[in-house]
């Protein structure tokens, strides 16, 4: 089952959420595992997944000697794509001596590949030799190519009447004259033993296909492998209800933060059907966090290991991530327009099971209108089939039977001041906590990062003091 | 022959390098008829497609035994029997480049990788084919300007289609080996490091001058300038610059670095005037000029009188001067 979504769309999700970066981090070593990489679908199906993630599973086992995955990856690479000349079999043209010489080319790289690097046992097994042996009629298993002369014995003749008299003095007409017969006839010959290939390849051509595909197959798991190891993402299990993280993290973030020798901190937190709230100040990861979640889903949905610890995930029929990045409306509408055209489009799903994300929802009009819509939107997804997160700085949504955690915030000690927002990165706690019955009231800690970051002191006392007077 | 590779230049279209290559090629086979060759040319971009379509182009005769290497286009016009060796993953404006043995003697017309980078790899794929000698039919434009740097060697090919008027051959030619000759700078070295730009040199301190090139900013370059300094271009050196150094008088204190004699566009006049009133050009790399081959006959249909021509050339220049038509050593 694909996803049917625009690719606009698709490309605008993998964009928001990161897996952009995912995919731009795979080392596929051949052009067939590249195609595939267009051609990849979301999986809806448990079983599906499951038997995605299991091959995997087995295939990370299988090579989990570095060196033979290595081997794997350099001999793959040595593949070169021939799907142009796949596609002129498919119509019917005869294959050139270029076609015939990268098919002969591709064919002993596989089998080479075959003979030197066992593949797991869910893997098909495709002998290619049979292939083979039609453009080797020679048996020499060499890289080259050429109509053979052991093609056909009346080549042979040919040929072998045309060099000698080549040596002969060229000068007479009789014997230019018999040249020139001579080579029609060849050309004649070469002809026919093409179309007579051609037809022979066409005839086989499922198998091709079915090479092409294991090998497209092979370079993604190898790609999806070595991603594993990299990042140290861990297999997910599936769950029929809700969906759990132990050590959430954003693979992303965390190579953004690795050369200021800072560390993602690793989030816990689980998931239900139903709407939760995430409350939390300024700069307190709460965007990420929905986008590692995002993130995470996609992943697994596509038949990625995720980027936590332990993970329990749930397939959805879809994900809805409300970034609050209009870049693209910004030109004819307003902001806040804008908001209400997505969310419009995300109310299209709360029949079915789907992941909403509402990244600071209604964040482009008043405080007061705005919370009240939060509100009443989180109300209207508790009550949907669709499993749904709201960030939010506005405080008291969190009502009576939703769900709500809170980023834990700055920590207690700070610094007087700091030049970048790396650096906040230390003094805050991204744990999340989850608040019972409790009205979610947001920490006030906007001005005290203001204030680290160096804004003006006149303009921190005077808000400081508005607070106070409750203004 | 010593060398292991020669790449061909002609002076401008049509100065007969074809015959030059084949004449190097009949020169190399009779010295030693085994030798396995590579013979290639320097591919045409997108561009000028029309030129290889429109403009026939002449075929190369390859021997039984040499390699190859031309586009995909021109690999399957031919009608000679070779074996492919290989095929490369990008593609010129005529398909991609298809690197084959000759099987038998035969004519193909060479349209080869468009980039130094498509060529470099040909070389390293040919050598693993057995190339003992790597042919090159160079050419002077634009975008393949490194050619004559690919190779050991460089032949100059000039010819009729220069001019019908013999001085002015031979002043054209002259003047382009004299370029190619310019010495190379004791500070090569340091210069190959520096970025892209202009670049003033005093006592081993290197300044970047705050411009692109000279043409944006000629009087601030010049005002800089002092005696003992030199001044180094990583693009172009024009004419204007050098008239503008030389209304100065700058052109005896200064010495001018370019990378080489490519980015060099002058005149042969304003190159007399600046050397012979005390001016100093150097280069970070210089080719090596094997040899000079002259091609008597115009693409229009002249024939000029070759033994004149040749034997003016023969007085200035301390490398083999060759008439294709005729024959000779190439040393």
């Amino acid at each position: 089952m694909l996803w049917k979504v625009k690719t606009l769309d698709r490309e605008k999700l993998f964009e928001a959420t990161g897996f952009k970066f995912i995919i731009n981090e795979l080392d596929l070593k051949t052009g067939f595992g590249r195609r595939k990489l267009k051609e990849l679908a979301f999986m809806k199906e448990p079983g599906l997944i499951e038997k995605e993630l299991e091959e995997l599973s087995v295939f990370i086992k299988h090579f989990s000697d570095e060196s033979v995955l290595e081997k794997l990856k350099q001999r793959l690479s040595l593949l070169k794509d021939i799907l142009g000349t796949i596609e002129r079999l498919k119509q019917g043209e005869e294959l050139d001596d270029i076609d015939l010489f990268e098919l002969k080319d591709f064919l002993l790289t596989y089998e080479d590949l075959r003979e030197n690097i066992q593949f797991p046992e869910f893997l098909p097994k495709i002998v290619a030799n049979e292939l083979l042996n039609l453009l080797d009629p020679e048996g020499l298993k060499l890289r080259n190519f050429h109509i053979y002369s052991a093609y056909s014995s009346e080549l042979t003749a040919i040929r072998q009447e045309k060099r000698a008299i080549a040596n002969l003095s060229q000068a007479k007409d009789d014997i230019q004259e018999r040249i020139k017969t001579l080579k029609l006839k060849e050309m004649e010959l070469e002809h026919k033993i093409r179309q007579k290939l051609s037809k022979e390849f066409r005839d086989n051509i499922e198998k091709i296909t079915a090479i092409v595909e294991l090998i497209a197959r092979i370079d993604f798991l190898q790609a999806k492998a070595v991603l594993v190891q990299k990042y140290n993402l861990s297999r997910p299990m599936l769950s029929t209800k809700t969906v759990r993280f132990r050590g959430l993290f954003n693979p992303e973030i965390k190579e953004i933060l690795r050369p200021h020798h800072r560390e993602f901190q690793p989030v816990d937190l689980l998931i239900k059907k139903g709407v939760c709230v995430i409350t939390g100040a300024n700069m307190c990861g709460k965007t990420v966090l929905l986008r590692t979640i995002a993130l995470a889903q996609l992943m697994f949905q596509y038949g990625f290991y995720v980027p936590a610890k332990e993970a329990e995930m749930v397939p959805f029929e879809g994900i809805f991530f409300f970034s609050g990045d209009y870049q693209s409306y910004k030109k004819g509408l307003s902001s806040f327009a804008a908001e209400v055209l997505e969310l419009k489009e995300a109310i299209k799903h709360v029949k079915e099971r789907w992941l909403i994300l509402f990244d600071e929802l209604a964040r482009n009009t008043n405080p007061d209108e705005g919370k009240a819509l939060v509100s009443s939107i989180s109300e209207f997804f508790s009550n949907s089939c669709c499993y749904t997160m709201i960030t939010t700085h506005y405080s008291g949504i969190a009502e009576k039977g939703l769900r709500h955690y809170r980023v834990k915030g700055l920590r207690e000690k700070l610094p007087e001041k700091l030049d970048s927002p790396v650096s906040l990165v230390e003094y805050v706690d991204y744990s999340l906590v989850e608040l019972k019955d409790e009205l979610g009231e947001v920490p006030h800690e906007a001005l005290k990062i203001a204030e680290i970051f160096g804004l003006d002191k006149e303009i921190i006392k005077k808000a400081k003091r508005k607070l106070l007077k409750g203004e | 022959m010593k060398l292991k590779s020669l790449s061909v230049i002609g002076l401008e279209k049509n100065t007969g390098k074809t015959e030059s290559l084949r004449y190097i090629v009949k020169l190399i086979k009779r010295e030693n008829p085994r030798r396995v060759l590579c013979l290639t040319s320097i591919g045409l971009d997108g561009e000028s497609v029309d030129q290889v379509t429109l403009t026939p182009k002449p075929e190369i005769i390859i021997h039984e035994g040499d390699l190859f290497a031309t586009s995909e286009v021109h690999y399957k016009e031919k009608k000679f029997l070779s074996d492919v060796l290989w095929v490369s993953d990008s593609r010129t404006a005529l398909g991609r480049v298809v690197l084959s043995r000759a099987l038998e003697n035969g004519k193909v017309m060479l349209s080869g990788p468009s980039t130094l980078y498509g060529i470099r790899e040909l070389m390293k794929v040919a050598k693993t084919c057995g190339m003992e000698f790597f042919l090159l039919d160079g050419a002077l434009s634009r975008r393949s300007i490194g050619s004559p740097f690919l190779c050991e060697g460089v032949v100059l090919a000039t010819g009729a289609a220069l001019s019908l008027n013999p001085s002015e051959i031979v002043k054209k030619t002259l003047h382009v080996i004299g370029l190619m000759k310019l010495p190379v700078d004791p500070m090569a070295e340091y210069f190959e490091k520096l970025s892209e730009g202009i670049w003033l040199a005093k006592d081993s301190v290197f300044e970047k001058l705050p411009v692109g090139t000279v043409l944006n900013n000629t009087a601030l370059v010049l005002d800089r300038l002092e005696k003992g300094c030199k001044l180094y271009l990583s693009g172009s050196l024009t004419e204007s610059f050098v008239r503008r150094l030389i209304d100065r008088g700058l052109q005896k204190d200064v010495t001018l670095v370019v990378k080489d004699y490519t980015k060099v566009f002058l005149s042969p006049e304003i190159t007399e005037l600046f050397f012979n009133s005390g001016g100093k050009l150097r280069v970070l790399r210089s080719p090596r000029l094997i040899a000079v081959t002259f091609n008597p006959f115009s693409p229009t249909g002249y024939s000029l009188d070759s033994v004149e021509i040749l034997n003016i050339l023969r007085k200035f220049l301390d490398i083999p001067v060759i008439d294709v038509m005729e024959g000779e050593n190439l040393g």
